[in-house]
């Protein structure tokens, strides 16, 4: 899943793959703006076929935590 | 004649557009449309249920995201000559409570997502009489329906919003019934009636309440609600809009999800991002790059870049199709005087806000015969555009057309002991602080780790405020800041 992650993100932001992790923090690390990042969790909700909580998001800070939070929702 | 209050702009829209749509938006899978006449029904038994539980008078708040019924509530409110105040539902629920204290609440409304908010305001806000759920309003609307007549003065009090201050506490800003029915209508901006809008900002802020629900009123738009700022892409492709409002943040984040995919015709793929029929993109709430405008119209996508402030209600200035020149943020609009004084510009209009709510002094501050100080440095050209060069207060401006005051950060940061001295700023379109740790403290106390405590302490001041007031870089420095002979540290 990281690598699929890792393509959705660097349609948002340019930095190489390879300087993504599973520690990379979005905004602080990656360059995500807020808009960048909520724009991305909306498309995972496509990509992952999974129904994403506005209200969850504001915990989600790294990239590991993004593939966490999306596979708890897969399991739901 | 011309609409000189809201009520009058509401049923104007429901006597020419009746039942014509003027919402759409998703519910589950199925979208759901309301019409002009539904909006006024609604918005008039909100008002007579107000009146039958003696609340006509009163300060209403709204509290939620963009909806049918929030839109129903602040009419309901405003119709009957009460207050409305909207305030923005993503801050925690002690700061909302704080609000509500300050701008004297007696009616709250709310929706599901913040029911903790109200739980707590009935712990701590005892001047609140009515507390109306949202999900609960269908039922409510319904047992009230009913004839509705009522006169509103248009200089009286119709709305307060509130918006960063540059000491540190945000100020509720009074707008009167003129106030807003002028700055929606004085413009003919030649859109033609039945245009489709989609409404993708947060509600409370005056360029959104507005622009995309006043100004539709005036124009018969057809609203298209997008349910979640992480839908707006998906959204467009259901709703198709024609125009759409955004900051430039939101205008940014789409130029470089275009950028990613070069190998498809720049019109086509523009068709697939935007839904098809998008032709206009209002930007507002912060400066944009005119370069945006220009590789826009690459994609087809004209960018009208315009100027406000909540004190103004809030647009000063606007670029239109006929009428623009690069580099400005357009032409003041109707009615609207500019002068400059020290390279700041004041603007008189119809649309000035009447002050700030029970803060005599900052409104003197802002507020002198009748021109508002905006704050910004610029000039107004000889055929009424205006360009903006900078900003005179301290206040961050940022591109999600937040603002955000560095004073009020910097007082949360102080309070810590270990925090000396600190600055904050905007760096790269986030908000950096830089600070002065207190040595001597840190050695008192045994602080080993300077660095990782600082962090800690900004985690922690993170975690109590919305995402656009989180600190999202750090600078340490092992002098003091240079002072001004005030003692005050030198900014720039």
């Amino acid at each position: 899943m990281l690598e699929q992650v890792k393509e959705i993100i660097c349609e948002y932001v340019e930095v190489d793959p390879s300087e993504i992790h599973e520690e990379s923090r979005f905004i602080e690390d990656l360059g995500f703006t807020s808009f960048d990042f909520m724009s991305m969790v909306g498309e995972f909700e496509d990509t992952f076929d999974i129904e994403v909580r506005e209200e969850d998001v504001v915990h989600v800070k790294t990239v590991g935590e993004a593939i966490e939070y999306v596979k708890k929702l897969q399991a739901e | 004649m011309a609409v000189q209050t809201l009520r009058e702009l509401l049923v104007r829209a429901a006597d020419t557009y009746g039942e014509g749509d003027a919402f759409r938006y998703k519910e589950k899978k199925n979208i759901v449309t309301r019409s002009y006449l539904d909006l006024k029904r609604d918005s008039e038994a909100f008002s007579r249920m107000l009146a039958k539980k003696g609340m006509e008078g009163t300060h209403v708040a709204i509290v939620g995201s963009t909806s049918y019924l929030w839109v129903v509530s602040y009419f309901g409110a405003v119709n009957g000559g009460n207050v409305a105040v909207p305030l923005d539902a993503s801050l925690p629920k002690e700061a909302l409570c704080r609000l509500l204290e300050r701008a004297e609440v007696s009616v709250f409304v709310y929706d599901a997502g913040k029911k903790e908010t109200a739980e707590l305001a009935k712990e701590k806000c005892p001047s609140i009489k009515e507390f109306i759920a949202m999900e609960e309003l269908p039922r409510i609307l319904e047992e009230n329906q009913g004839e509705y007549e009522k006169e509103v003065t248009p200089d009286s009090l119709c709305t307060i919003m509130f918006t960063s201050g540059t000491t540190g506490e945000s100020k509720g800003v009074m707008l009167t019934h003129r106030n807003l029915a002028d700055n929606a209508t004085c413009l003919d901006m030649k859109i033609p009636p039945r245009t489709v809008t989609m409404s993708v900002l947060p509600i409370h802020h005056a360029y959104c309440l507005s622009m995309d629900i006043l100004k539709a009123l005036d124009l018969g738009s057809i609203i298209c609600i997008n349910d979640s700022i992480m839908r707006v892409v998906k959204n467009m492709k259901i709703f198709q809009p024609e125009m759409m409002l955004m900051v430039p943040m939101m205008i940014e984040t789409i130029y470089n999800k275009l950028q990613d995919t070069p190998l498809i015709p720049k019109k086509l793929l523009a068709k697939e991002v935007f839904g098809g029929k998008l032709k206009t993109i209002c930007s507002g709430g912060a400066y944009l790059d005119p370069d945006m405008v220009t590789k826009f119209a690459e994609y087809g996508i004209t960018i009208l870049q315009g100027y406000g402030m909540t004190e103004c209600s809030p647009v000063i200035s606007t670029n239109l199709y006929w009428d623009s020149k690069e580099a400005s943020v357009g032409k003041l609009m109707p009615g609207c005087q500019a002068k400059i004084v020290d390279n700041e510009i004041w603007v008189k209009s119809p649309s000035v806000m009447m002050g700030y709510y029970k803060m005599p002094e900052e409104t003197a501050e802002v507020l002198e015969d009748g021109w508002l100080k905006t704050g910004d440095l610029g000039y107004v050209d000889e055929d009424q555009f205006v360009f903006l060069t900078g900003r005179k207060k301290n206040l961050i401006i940022l591109k999600n057309g937040e603002n955000v005051s560095p004073e009020e950060i910097e007082n949360q940061l102080s309070k810590e002991r270990l925090v000396k001295e600190v600055l904050v700023r905007e760096a790269e379109g986030s908000i950096e602080a830089e600070i002065f740790p207190d040595e001597e403290y840190a050695g008192r106390k045994r602080i080993r780790k300077i660095e990782e405590k600082i962090q800690e302490i900004v985690d922690n001041y993170n975690k109590q405020v919305p995402m656009y007031k989180q600190v999202h870089k750090l600078k340490l420095r092992d002098t003091e800041f240079e002072k001004t002979p005030s003692k005050k540290i030198k900014r720039f």
